[in-house]
């Protein structure tokens, strides 16, 4: 009934807020995430991309050794770890195709994992230049590094499986060079 | 938190800031109160139960109250949401002079309306805000929030039709 009236609303050019503001909120949010610790990985952010590749790199190992852990713990238990049928559609395929009904990494398929724990949690934030769009809209590219924790947990057999993946994104803010 | 405060910042840095400055009425109070209401919730780290987007709305509002109050006065020149020094779109097949005419009256019709009908209208199109997030931004029940929304947007229509 209203949506006339809401369209019109929608069209109209918003004051924007300027630039310093920006700066003045991401050096808040980088002040703490230095308060709790992170902030070693935020001057990462200040190498060249080789070392993001190399950040990258490490990364993907830790997830390869997660879960080749947990394939171990699987096939002989660690730690004391009762081995046991162990599935995650995420990690590993239900079913290899054999028709013996194992996955690919030989244990058998079980439904007894909980379901996913996810966790996103941004490890760093770090504004950066001022760019300029092809309809010369200007732009602040802001940075975050996030890393994503994936859990699954086996109660009836106490294995915890857990995924770690790095992930960064860039953000174009709109902005205002006033 | 399951949103982090930067993704709530730069997902919604626009309707934060339109909501400070429908408050305040004055740009550099309404970065203030961004600010503020940043350096807030940094400091004090809540343990949010609700929506975090809607805690941060909540929080950028008193921000803006609080400006107004340490104010004390009204603002010289009364600043809108709006940027009418930006370039009016063209008139053309799909915008017409008469829905040129129709924003005025609508910017106008906004910027006229109470403050507690305005900051509804302003967190739901320009914020982007579900009704129920405003409801617990603005600690109201859901049915009071989208009844006072429709409410609003039918007495900014009749306004704007005895105008035209």
């Amino acid at each position: 009934m209203n949506s006339d009236i809401e369209k019109s609303l929608e069209r109209q050019t918003l004051r924007q807020p300027r630039a310093v503001l920006d700066e003045r909120v991401f050096s808040l949010l980088k002040e703490e995430e230095e308060e709790i610790g992170l902030g070693e990985r935020g001057v990462e952010t200040e190498k060249p991309m080789g070392g993001w590749v190399i950040f990258g790199s490490a990364m993907a190992a830790m997830i390869g050794l997660l879960i080749t852990g947990w394939v171990v713990l699987g096939e002989g238990g660690w730690w004391g770890v009762k081995s046991g049928p162990v599935d995650s559609p995420d990690v590993v395929s239900r079913d290899d195709g054999t028709g013996d009904g194992k996955n690919a990494i030989g244990a058998p398929v079980s439904d007894a994992v909980s379901p996913v724990e996810f966790v996103n949690h941004v490890s760093a934030v770090e504004p950066g230049e001022v760019i300029y769009l092809t309809n010369q809209m200007p732009v602040r590219t802001v940075r975050y590094q996030a890393v994503e924790t994936r859990r699954w947990v086996d109660e009836k057999n106490n294995i915890r499986i857990e995924m770690t993946i790095p992930r960064e994104d860039i953000h174009l803010i709109p902005m205002n060079l006033d | 938190m399951n949103q982090s405060l930067a993704d709530i910042y730069a997902g919604h840095r626009q309707g934060l800031f339109t909501l400070a400055l429908s408050v305040t009425r004055d740009a550099d109070q309404a970065e203030d109160a961004v600010h503020d209401a940043f350096a807030r919730l940094v400091r004090t780290k809540p343990q949010i139960d609700g929506d975090m987007t809607a805690y941060v709305f909540a929080a950028v509002r008193n921000a803006a109250m609080d400006q107004v109050r340490q104010r004390g006065r009204a603002p010289v020149t009364v600043e809108t949401v709006f940027d009418h020094a930006a370039a009016a779109p063209e008139i053309g097949p799909e915008l017409t002079a008469l829905d040129s005419e129709r924003d005025r009256l609508i910017r106008n019709a906004l910027e006229a309306l109470p403050d507690d009908q305005r900051e509804i209208v302003v967190m739901k199109i320009y914020g982007g805000l579900t009704f129920g997030q405003i409801g617990e931004a603005l600690d109201l029940p859901l049915q009071t929030v989208a009844s006072r929304y429709r409410r609003t947007l039918g007495q900014m229509r009749r306004q704007m039709e005895s105008l035209v």
